[in-house]
């Protein structure tokens, strides 16, 4: 990962590899969220192209992540030679393993949470030998268990864990939005100062919801000058990634939406 | 009730339909004697989230479930999709499915065969136009299907004395080599790929990671399967079978390596093999 210059990328999509390899110097760095298929006749181009980030499923930060996690994590960081490793501040399967959601979901705001993530998150780091960055989760309903806000607790574990903020746009836009919060007085609680790496997509409307979510789609201009606005208070950012990762994200999406974003952000 | 044990409740109501169904029935007043039915500790949390959008959050998680698996799972019936315009992933978004959705805990075996049960309905009911043009669609279903199933949780294990077949080891029979033209039906075809018309034997198993491997079954390895019920020691199956007791240990470890075979205590459940498949496949 270059230090003199932001770098601005997108996921790793092997059904657009083509498209990815042909798009130049447009794109700096792709993000691993599935190891690559044994057979992905593009991986060696890609790997040998692109810096890659690991940013898989490592394992709950809620719960000690076991060692064949550990192990896992280690040689996708190790193959991709990954600047550093993201997880994400979720905690979706039950500590008996019987249920699991499968998707992302935000833990308890709680001070033993947090004692739970600090801990976990510092083995992990020890582990990999390699920084954490971690991206937060929206939550969708009304939940009165907190004993923190979002950004206290996140800034808590920054603190206390060495890690730092991988910050997802769309995700502060749909937490203050169900919170019922302006979405730049939401941003403003959160650790900006500690942004590693900034995450851009859109949303879409979900009729199981009655309202908007998280999608692997392009950013509307509105949330793309959100972005800005939030990426100018972000002074320790170094990287920045169009993040959609899915099957059905059809060709000239990730081209159109990096270029997008280099324009709209001044990162030519 | 601390915050962890908190999270997990929270995460069973998501992921639990029945369970959430009846959590807010006893938070309407519709519990047990007209009371919540909640103990207090439960009442506690429950009083303190929005169970509506709970619910309808437990809902897209469902959706979301399924779809991906399907998607996953059925990636054969979807590439070829344009054929028989029956995308499995359709199934996710019919009124049957939402009306089970209720009854559906995520990962459970048992909700896994509803959903395929509706997977096949859509699949293979009135498809004979398909078959006329893909022969082997039927064994496609089922070779899905079980990969589909497979991804499920396993069934709580009662402990048997001595190596047993899992509950999860699937063996399927088909009339089809479909194994052979699998990788053909994800590229770019102008002629349906063809498959050879002969039977073939496929092993599903889960190993214990949740990943889910497929091998071919020869008749001496569906043999073995079958006889290790867990009350038969790994010595006497060997001299049933007419095999040398080391050759067998290794077979037992390679299986359980891949979730077929359930250890107790005979052999090693933490040895890791590098040549699984080619050594699993002499059998």
């Amino acid at each position: 990962m270059p230090t003199d210059k932001i770098s601005v990328g997108a996921f790793y999509n092997p059904h657009l590899a083509e498209e990815i390899l042909a798009a130049g110097n447009l794109v700096d760095h792709l993000a691993m969220a599935d190891p690559p298929e044994k057979r992905d006749p593009y991986f060696p181009e890609v790997q040998k192209r692109f810096v890659l980030l690991l940013h898989d499923y490592i394992g709950q930060l809620a719960d000690p992540i076991s060692p064949h996690a550990l192990e896992r994590a280690r040689q996708l960081a190790e193959l991709y030679r990954s600047p550093w490793v993201a997880e994400h501040c979720q905690c979706v399967i039950t500590q008996d393993g019987r249920y699991n959601v499968d998707y992302v979901f935000p833990p308890l705001y709680t001070r033993e949470m947090l004692d739970r993530y600090v801990s976990n998150a510092r083995a992990l780091q020890q582990a990999l030998g390699r920084p954490l960055v971690m991206e937060q989760i929206p939550r969708y309903f009304r939940l009165d268990l907190d004993e923190m806000s979002e950004g206290e607790f996140l800034r808590e574990f920054f603190r206390a864990s060495g890690a730092t903020f991988l910050l997802d746009v769309a995700h502060t836009w749909l937490e203050a939005r169900y919170r019922g919060k302006n979405v730049r007085d939401y941003f403003r609680e959160l650790p900006l100062d500690l942004v590693t790496e900034l995450h851009i997509a859109g949303v879409s409307e979900y009729c199981d919801l009655e309202g908007p979510w998280i999608a692997p789609v392009e950013p509307a201009d509105d949330m793309l000058d959100l972005a800005a606005w939030a990426f100018e208070r972000m002074p320790r950012c170094r990287a920045v990634t169009f993040d959609a990762f899915s099957t059905i994200l059809q060709p000239g999406v990730i081209p159109r939406t990096v270029e997008r974003i280099r324009q709209r952000l001044s990162l030519q | 009730m601390n915050s962890r044990d908190a999270q997990d409740f929270i995460l069973r109501l998501l992921a639990d339909g029945p369970f959430r169904a009846a959590a807010l029935a006893a938070a309407g007043g519709n519990g047990t004697d007209g009371e919540s039915g909640l103990g207090p500790e439960v009442a506690a949390v429950v009083s303190r989230v929005d169970l509506g959008a709970l619910d309808r959050f437990g809902r897209f998680l469902c959706r979301h479930y399924y779809r991906e698996r399907v998607v996953h799972y059925f990636k054969y019936g979807r590439a070829l999709a344009p054929l028989t315009d029956r995308a499995p992933e359709k199934v996710l978004k019919a009124p049957e499915f939402t009306a089970l959705m209720p009854r559906l805990i995520l990962g459970d075996r048992q909700s896994a065969a509803l959903v395929l049960e509706l997977l096949r309905s859509f699949l293979i009911e009135n498809a004979d136009s398909i078959r006329a043009r893909i022969p082997y669609w039927d064994d496609l279903v089922a070779y899905q299907g079980a990969f589909f199933l497979s991804d499920a949780l396993p069934p709580n294990h009662a402990a048997t004395p001595f190596p047993a077949r899992a509950e999860t080891a699937t063996v399927l029979e088909l009339g089809w080599d479909l194994p052979a033209v699998l990788p053909a039906l994800l590229k770019p075809f102008d002629q349906v790929p063809v498959a050879a018309m002969r039977p073939t034997r496929l092993l599903f198993a889960r190993s214990k990671h949740a990943e889910v491997t497929v091998l071919r079954c020869t008749d001496a390895l569906k043999n073995l399967l079958e006889g290790l019920s867990g009350e038969v020691a790994p010595a006497e199956i060997a001299a049933r079978l007419g095999l040398e007791a080391g050759a067998l240990d290794k077979t037992l470890r390679q299986l359980e390596t891949l979730g077929a075979v359930l250890a107790q205590g005979s052999f090693s459940s933490s040895h890791v093999g590098s040549d699984l498949p080619q050594a699993a496949g002499k059998w």
